[in-house]
């Protein structure tokens, strides 16, 4: 065999056995997902919420948001997490070196004093310059904490060091909780007995065009514009089949930043979220799972399928743009400082197969479908093969695609249903878009984060949003 | 064609070889999914709609049927029309009904509560729930136990109290709510029998039916603190406080030399709030080796039911390595010394830190 005869023959059974196993993975995380989400539904169709809310056996929660420049909408942000449904909960507002007046506008907005308060620093942050609680009674739950601008995960860590409570939440402060969505988040730490669950994570869902009033939710709407609404299906296929498989399995790697539930006591011992990666929400719960495995402890990383948290998603490719590129380089960062892990069978299921697939599938994914793309389009230029056949391969991975987000909206369908009859069909029609005027920008722009990480470029991208606000 | 590559066999196969019609049998299989999947979105939406407009229609007729159950005199019977005769012989009917039953029964009790309960016996809905506890299913077994409880048929009762142990946990989480919501503190006597764990969000929801409901009779709780299932001896605890039980003090202190954390802290809590003379000087014996967990709670149960006594224990503490102790045993001391926080500052360590910080945010907290 010559040398490039070798060459097209590696890349050729290398890419059928990449998008066979490929194909393979999404068809098992989709069919096994199923029997997580029945079972949750299930077991949460005997369950009084709202009874359980006022109880005072409940466990404390803390839930830290760090806020930078969020002056726009903070006062009502704070108010809706004030707001929601849990008895032992205090709120920490960190104050990460806004540069607007977000601080100011708190402090008159709940009646807030400088007080003294011994921080034992678990975690080294940047310098913590004061910190505040109310004079009024009501918002007794409230402590904002302002800081140097150290970055998120910096924020965080304050809060961490400061939470009284033994179970943590972070949200971002721009976020919208559903009222009961604490106790949910707690539901999975407190039913599970043989193992110990050191992390939760809650379904994010679009907010954009959603009505919402005195800082909750109160009408559910499909995004009007194209962008949000392909990550409208883009956050149920993640949320509803992917994270939900990998729950069952125990092998998730991810809970998203907006909207997560921790252990403190593992967080701290594994010393909180690093500061060096664009991706902390994922490295930390890599770390956590890590340092578990090495410490031999029975643990849990659960997911719940409800809808709790409602966000805005960026609205512009622009904007879209940095958001995909930071993920890229987080998600590089992170098994990059975890590579240890990669198919080393110490770490079980973790090494073996969660991280060898976020590698192969989350990672590699996009590197390896543009490459794979510009060397067939190629080889079709070259007369190599023949044009019918490069449509009807690319034919056969378009409908795939489809096929996969049709069964993601089935699942919505099915489950929380939260769209009417319109919208759905709008999904639908949006998902058989999104391969032509999305999916190829965000694989460009995940490129373009594998061409930042190796530039060494760590800036975290400005994230402008046009805030949440009544439905026109 | 390049004239200088040799086409690989996998790569001829599948591009030159194999043609244009393999491929379109692919995609063809694709698209019968996705219509496969299409009609399933389509069949469902079309379904719930009509699930629904049926719903709408029952729902004047069991509205009815429910306020006249309501505010019916004792004995007087309630008027089924033919239309209602007709639909009670449907399953899918009478599901809906018992569920809406069961809706208005969670927030009516008295007579027109009992009223409910006499009309969801006299159309035997009770042998529908009762038929659904031998499901294979596990949560149609666990509804069963549910809508039983719900209607308070304690004629059941021992089948349902069989199902606390059942293996799934579902039925036996409901089959341990029903039996305390027909006898409040006495239903708990699966406790003494009970194999599996019960879970912390298990034993919520169980005082949480405890609420308002009264107990006299505290001896079991004995039994169940010596119960080999931690569970059930942690939750013995939480029962103890929750009746501020004081005639069990003694077998409670004896918890103290548990080897399990969770034991100890929750025995601490009870001790905190029902404490007698010495109960200060119990909890410090074991303090030195205890972990840092027990110790914190012996500091902050220390504030609350010390005395003077302690107060040079206590004082050690402020020189600890951890400084969550040291924070701790200061919010202690300015508890226990008649001086409050001015002796903190009598400390010759005052000015420095993390005891200054630490001082300093005492005597914050009580100048607020």
């Amino acid at each position: 065999m010559t040398w490039h005869g070798f060459i097209f023959d590696l890349f050729t059974y290398g890419i059928l056995f990449y998008s066979l196993l490929l194909i393979l993975f999404y068809f098992f995380i989709g069919l096994y997902s199923i029997g997580e989400i029945r079972r949750y539904l299930r077991r949460n169709s005997f369950t009084d919420f709202r009874v359980l809310a006022s109880s005072e056996q409940l466990p404390g929660i803390s839930i830290l948001a760090p806020a930078y420049n969020e002056a726009a909408n903070i006062i009502e942000n704070v108010r809706s997490m004030l707001s929601i449904h849990y008895n032992t909960l205090e709120l920490i507002i960190i104050n990460d070196g806004s540069k607007d007046d977000s601080l100011q506008k708190l402090i008159t907005a709940y009646h807030l004093y400088k007080t003294n308060l011994f921080i034992n620093e678990k975690i080294p942050t940047k310098k913590v310059r004061g910190i505040y609680k109310s004079n009024n009674p009501v918002f007794h739950k409230l402590l904002v904490v302002d800081k140097e601008n150290g970055g998120k995960a910096d924020a965080l860590n304050v809060g961490v060091n400061i939470a009284q409570h033994g179970y943590i939440v972070c949200v971002d402060v721009d976020c919208v909780l559903e009222q009961d969505a604490l106790l949910k988040m707690i539901k999975p730490f407190l039913e599970e007995t043989r193992v110990r669950v050191i992390a939760s994570g809650g379904v994010i869902r679009i907010a954009n065009d959603c009505k919402i009033e005195n800082g909750k939710l109160t009408e559910i709407n499909l995004p009007k514009s194209f962008i949000p609404r392909v990550q409208t299906i883009e956050y149920i296929r993640a949320f509803l089949l992917g994270r939900m498989a990998w729950s069952r399995l125990n092998g998730l790697l991810l809970i998203s930043g907006a909207f997560g539930a921790f252990d403190k006591d593992i967080v701290i011992k594994c010393g909180g979220y690093n500061v060096k990666t664009v991706g902390e929400d994922m490295e930390l719960i890599v770390r956590m799972r890590r340092y578990m495995e090495e410490k031999k402890q029975a643990y849990k990383v659960t997911f719940i399928p409800d809808p709790l948290c409602w966000t805005e998603a960026p609205g512009n490719y622009k904007i879209l743009g940095r958001q995909r590129n930071r993920w890229t380089r987080g998600t590089i960062e992170t098994l990059g400082m975890h590579k240890k892990m990669f198919f080393n069978p110490r770490y079980g299921l973790l090494g073996m197969v969660s991280y060898p697939y976020w590698f192969f599938f989350e990672f590699l994914a996009p590197v390896i479908e543009f490459v794979g793309f510009v060397f067939f389009l190629i080889f079709a230029l070259f007369g190599m093969i023949h044009w019918a056949s490069f449509f009807t391969l690319l034919g056969c991975i378009f409908l795939f695609g489809f096929l996969y987000s049709v069964f993601a909206i089935l699942m919505e369908v099915l489950t929380y249903n939260q769209y009417r009859k319109k919208d759905v069909i709008k999904l639908i029609l949006t998902a058989f878009l999104e391969p032509f005027a999305f999916h190829p920008f965000v694989v460009w722009s995940a490129l373009k984060g594998n061409i930042d990480y190796i530039r060494k470029k760590n800036t975290w991208g400005e994230m402008t949003r046009q805030g949440l606000g009544t439905s026109k | 064609m390049l004239p200088l590559l040799k086409i690989p066999p996998l790569f001829n196969l599948i591009f030159t070889n194999i043609d244009a019609y393999s491929f379109i049998s692919v995609i063809y299989a694709f698209l019968m999914l996705l219509a496969l999947l299409l009609i399933l979105i389509g069949g469902f939406t079309v379904n719930k709609k009509r699930i629904e407009q049926r719903k709408g229609l029952w729902q004047q007729n069991i509205a009815g049927l429910i306020s006249q159950a309501v505010f019916s005199d004792e004995g007087e019977a309630v008027f089924y029309s033919p239309e209602t005769r007709h639909l009670l012989g449907k399953l899918s009917f009478r599901n809906y009904l018992l569920s809406e039953l069961i809706k208005a029964k969670i927030n009516l009790s008295g007579s027109a509560g009992q009223n409910l309960k006499n009309m969801y016996e006299s159309l035997k809905l009770d042998a529908d729930s009762r038929k659904k506890l031998t499901n294979r299913k596990e949560h149609i077994k666990a509804k069963g136990v549910q809508q039983l409880a719900m209607m308070e048929q304690v004629k059941y009762v021992k089948k349902i109290f069989r199902l606390t142990n059942s293996t799934n946990e579902l039925v036996r989480q409901e089959a341990q709510c029903a039996l305390v919501g027909f006898y409040g503190f006495l239903g708990l006597r699966f406790l003494n029998v009970t194999a599996y764990p019960i879970s912390e969000w298990q034993q919520i929801q169980l005082l949480n039916k405890l609420n308002n409901v009264d107990a006299t009779n505290f001896d079991p709780l004995k039994k169940w603190l010596k119960s080999p299932n931690e569970s059930v001896v942690i939750f013995a605890l939480k029962l103890a406080n929750f009746y501020n039980c004081n005639s069990i003090y003694n077998d409670i202190v004896n918890c103290l030399h548990s080897p399990a954390v969770q034991v100890k802290l929750y025995a601490l809590e009870y001790i905190r709030k029902m404490s007698v003379e010495d109960s200060a000087d119990q909890i410090i014996s074991h303090y030195l080796v205890a972990n840092k967990r027990y110790q914190l709670a012996v500091l902050d149960a220390l504030s609350v039911i010390g005395s003077e006594k302690q107060i040079s224990f206590v004082q050690t503490q402020l020189r600890n390595d951890d400084n969550d102790i040291k924070s701790a045993a200061a919010k202690c001391l300015s508890q226990l010394h008649p001086s409050g926080t001015a002796f903190l500052q009598t400390q010759f360590f005052a000015d420095q830190n993390p005891w200054k910080e630490i001082f300093l945010q005492l005597k914050t907290e009580r100048a607020a």
